[in-house]
C-alpha cells in the first residue's frame, strides 16, 4: 500500500517537473534568440470554444493569416510579428484571466480581440489599469462603458444594431420596403434590434408590425412565422445567430409565404452554416454581408478592391480556404489596423502604438478605417456593410 | 384559422417529441421507480448517432437510424445493468433488493452527465442537422401548410403509442412489465425477472429517445447539449400524469407542446416557459392526485 502511494507520488512529482521544466525551456528559448531580430508580440484572445466558437476561430484565422501575411511582406519595423494565443472560451471570467496573461507578458505590445460585448466589457478595465491597447473585434459594448474608460480600448467590431441596421433601413427604404416583422430567439440581439428600430422605424418611414422571440432550443416556430406573416410584413428580420437561426429558416422553408423578403445576420452567411441548413433554404435570403461577398459587384475603382484581393491571397497563401462570407475578415483587419498603428509609431511600445491608433486612417477590406482622439470605433455606422442575397448558390449585391 | 391550424402543427411537432421522452420516463419509473433524468441524452445520441453513421460513414439513412436507435437502447440498458441498478442494493441486500429511488434518480442525473461528456468529446460544441426525412414540398391545407415531416412525427408517434399498447396487452415480455410495475414482490413471487424487466426499461427509454432524436434532427439542428433540455419538458409531461401511465405521459407531452405553442402565438411569445410552468404547477394544485406517486412498492 505505502510502496504504491510512494510510487504514484513519484510519478506526480516527475510530471511535474516535466512539465515546469518545459516551461523555462522554453522562456530560455525565446531570450537567447539574439541574432535574428526580435518579433514583436501581439496578443489574440478570441473564443476558440464555447457556444461563440464558431465566430472566433473564423476570426483567429482572419488573425493568424494577416499576421503571415505582414510576416511574408517583411514584417513591421523590420521586425517579424509574433502571435500569442489565448481562448476567451465564450466566458467573461474565462476572457478577463486569459487577457490578464497576455497582458502580464510585457513582450505584448496590443491584443485583438475578443468577439462579443460580454467577453469584452471585463477586459476594458484589466486594459486600461494595465496600459495596453486592445482592438475590440465587438462593438456592442461601447454604449455601456463610460468614454474615459475607452483611453486603451479600440473596436474594428461591426456591431449588428448599430452599424448593420442603418444599412437594412437604407435598403428597404430604396425598395419601398414598409412592414417590418421581427423573429428572434430570446437574447440580447432581440432587445438591441427591437429597442433599436423602435426608435429608427417611425423616421424611415417604416413600421414595426409585429416582434417575437422564442426560447432559444425550440424546434418548431412555425406558428410564429404563421403569426408574423399575417401582419402582411415586406420583410421578416430574423436577427438573431446560431442553430436557432437553422430552425427559423427551416421553419420558414416549410411555409414558403409570397411576398415576404426573409433577412437574416451577416453570421448566417459563412459555409459552416448553409452547409448545415442545406443550400434550398438559403435561396433568396437577404443579410448584410462584407463587399469581399460581392467583389464583381462593386465599382471597378472601388478602393475596398485591391484590399480584399490582399485579403484573399493572404489567407489562401496561408492554407485556409477562401470564404468571402466568413468573419475571419474581422481578425484580418484587425491586425493590419494595429500593424499600421505600429509603422506610425516607430516603436514597439504600448503607449506609442495606442497614440498611433488614434491616428489609423486607411482602407482595409472590410470598410475604410478613420480612429481619432475622438472616436475609437473605427468604422462609421452603414458603412461596413452592403446588402447581398442568395442566389442560386452565390451572393448578388442587391442595394447599390 | 390559418394560425390556430399552424399552432397545432408546431404544438404536435415539438410536443411529440416531449412526449415520447414523457413515454420513456414513466416506463422507466413504473418498472424501476427510478426518475430517469438521462432520458434527453438518448436524444442526442439518436440523432448524432445518425448523423454520424450517415453523413460520415456513408451508410444508408434508414440502416444509419436502425442501427443508431437500436445502439441507444442497447447502450441504456446496458449502462443501468452497471450502474442504477447496483444503487442501494448492498444497503438493503436480499435477491428481491432493489435500487432505492432517490440515489438511483441520482446516479441517472451523473450518467445524463457522463453521457454529455462523451458526446462533447466526440462531436465537441458544433452544430448538426440533417437533411429532411422526407421531400421537401409541404402539405397545403387551404391557407396553412402542413410540413411533410410533421406528418412524418404524427405516423411515428402514432406508431409508437399503438406498439406499446400491443405489446402491454398481448407479449409475455409485456405482461411481466407490467407485473412488475404493479407489484414488484409479487411479480417476483410469479417468477418474473424485475432485474431484467427494469433492464428492459431502460433499454425502451433509450431507444425511444433516440427515436425522437431522429426525428427532430432535420427540423432543428444539435448540439451535445440539446436533448437534455427537450427531456425536461418531457419530465414535466411525466410529473402532470403523476408518472401513472406511458400513453398519458405521451398525451402529456404533446399537450404540453401545444399549450406552449399557443401561449407563445396568442399570449406573449416571450413568456412561454414561465406560463407553461404556471399552468403545469396550477394543475398539479387544482388536482393534487395528478402528482407523481412515490410509493416504494
Amino acid at each position: 500500500m505505502h510502496r504504491w502511494i510512494r510510487t504514484w507520488c513519484l510519478v506526480g512529482a516527475l510530471v511535474l517537473s516535466a512539465a515546469c521544466g518545459g516551461d523555462s525551456d522554453d522562456k530560455a528559448g525565446r531570450a537567447g534568440g539574439a541574432a535574428p531580430p526580435t518579433p514583436v508580440r501581439l496578443g489574440a484572445i478570441f473564443n476558440m470554444t464555447g457556444p461563440n466558437a464558431t465566430l472566433g476561430q473564423e476570426e483567429l484565422a482572419g488573425v493568424e493569416a494577416a499576421v503571415a501575411d505582414v510576416n511574408r511582406r517583411g514584417g513591421v519595423l523590420g521586425r517579424p510579428l509574433e502571435l500569442v494565443k489565448a481562448d476567451a472560451a465564450s466566458d467573461p471570467q474565462k476572457a478577463a484571466t486569459e487577457a490578464t496573461r497576455l497582458m502580464d507578458d510585457p513582450a505584448v505590445v496590443a491584443i485583438v480581440g475578443p468577439d462579443g460585448a460580454q467577453m469584452t466589457l471585463p477586459i476594458v478595465p484589466l486594459a486600461n489599469q494595465r496600459g495596453i491597447p486592445l482592438v475590440s473585434a465587438s462593438a456592442g459594448f461601447l454604449g455601456r462603458v463610460p468614454a474615459e474608460q475607452l483611453r486603451w480600448v479600440f473596436t474594428v467590431g461591426p456591431d449588428f444594431a448599430s452599424k448593420g441596421l442603418p444599412t437594412f433601413i437604407r435598403y428597404w427604404q430604396g425598395k419601398g420596403f414598409k412592414r417590418i416583422a421581427v423573429l428572434s430567439n430570446q437574447t440580447p440581439v432581440f432587445d438591441l434590434v427591437t429597442s433599436f428600430l423602435a426608435k429608427a422605424a417611425p423616421a424611415a418611414g417604416l413600421e414595426v408590425v409585429g416582434a417575437e422571440s422564442f426560447p432559444p432550443g425550440q424546434p418548431d416556430v412555425t406558428a410564429l412565422i404563421s403569426k408574423l406573416i399575417g401582419r402582411n410584413p415586406d420583410v421578416l428580420l430574423v436577427p438573431h445567430v446560431g442553430a436557432d437561426v437553422a430552425t427559423v429558416l427551416k421553419n420558414y422553408g416549410n411555409l414558403a409565404p409570397k411576398g415576404v423578403e426573409l433577412t437574416t445576420n451577416a453570421a448566417t452567411a459563412n459555409r459552416r452554416f448553409i452547409d448545415l441548413v442545406g443550400e434550398p433554404v438559403m435561396e433568396g435570403v437577404v443579410l448584410n454581408g462584407w463587399k469581399a461577398m460581392v467583389v464583381d459587384d462593386l465599382a471597378a475603382d472601388d478602393p475596398a478592391r485591391p484590399e480584399i484581393e490582399r485579403y484573399r491571397q493572404g489567407v489562401e497563401a496561408n492554407g485556409q480556404t477562401f470564404d468571402p462570407a466568413s468573419s475571419a475578415i474581422v481578425g484580418w483587419d484587425g491586425v493590419m489596423v494595429i500593424t499600421r498603428a505600429l509603422e506610425q509609431a516607430k516603436v514597439a511600445e504600448r503607449a506609442a502604438v495606442r497614440d498611433a491608433l488614434e491616428r489609423v486612417d486607411f482602407q482595409g477590406a472590410m470598410t475604410h478605417w478613420r480612429f481619432s482622439a475622438a472616436e475609437h470605433d473605427g468604422s462609421p455606422a452603414g458603412a461596413v456593410w452592403v446588402m447581398v442575397q442568395r442566389v442560386a448558390g452565390g451572393w448578388k449585391r442587391v442595394d447599390s | 384559422m390559418d394560425t390556430a391550424l399552424q399552432v397545432l402543427v408546431a404544438g404536435v411537432t415539438n410536443g411529440a417529441v416531449y412526449g415520447i421522452s414523457a413515454l420513456g420516463i414513466v416506463v422507466v419509473y413504473r418498472v424501476a421507480r427510478i426518475v430517469n433524468l438521462a432520458q434527453g441524452e438518448a436524444i442526442t445520441i439518436g440523432a448524432l448517432g445518425t448523423w454520424w453513421l450517415d453523413q460520415q460513414q456513408g451508410w444508408p439513412r434508414g440502416l444509419a437510424t436502425i442501427a443508431a436507435v437500436a445502439g441507444t437502447g442497447v447502450g441504456y440498458a446496458a449502462l443501468s445493468w452497471l450502474t442504477v441498478l447496483r444503487a442501494g442494493r448492498a444497503a438493503r441486500g436480499g435477491p428481491a433488493a432493489m435500487p432505492a429511488t432517490l440515489p438511483a434518480s441520482l446516479i441517472t442525473l451523473a450518467l445524463a452527465l457522463f453521457v454529455q461528456g462523451l458526446v462533447f468529446f466526440a462531436f465537441g460544441r458544433q452544430l448538426y442537422g440533417s437533411p429532411p426525412l422526407v421531400g421537401w414540398s409541404p402539405v397545403r391545407l387551404g391557407d396553412a401548410v402542413l410540413p411533410a415531416h410533421t406528418v412524418v412525427v404524427a405516423l411515428v408517434t402514432a406508431g409508437l403509442a399503438a406498439a406499446l399498447a400491443a405489446t402491454v396487452r398481448w407479449t409475455m415480455v409485456g405482461r411481466a412489465m407490467v407485473a412488475s410495475a404493479e407489484n414488484r414482490l409479487g411479480a417476483s413471487v410469479v417468477g418474473v425477472d424485475v432485474t431484467r424487466m427494469i433492464v428492459l426499461a431502460f433499454a425502451v427509454a433509450g431507444t425511444l429517445g433516440a427515436l425522437a432524436g431522429v426525428l427532430l434532427s432535420p427540423v432543428t439542428v444539435f448540439s451535445y447539449l440539446t436533448g437534455f433540455g427537450f427531456a425536461l419538458r418531457g419530465l414535466a409531461a411525466a410529473a402532470l400524469v403523476g408518472f401513472r401511465s406511458p400513453g398519458a405521459g405521451l398525451a402529456a407531452g404533446i399537450a404540453v407542446g401545444i399549450l406552449e405553442a399557443a401561449v407563445s402565438t396568442y399570449v406573449a411569445s416571450g413568456y412561454q416557459e414561465p406560463v407553461v410552468a404556471a399552468m403545469l404547477i396550477a394543475t398539479l394544485m387544482i388536482w393534487p392526485r395528478l402528482a407523481p406517486s412515490l410509493d416504494p412498492r
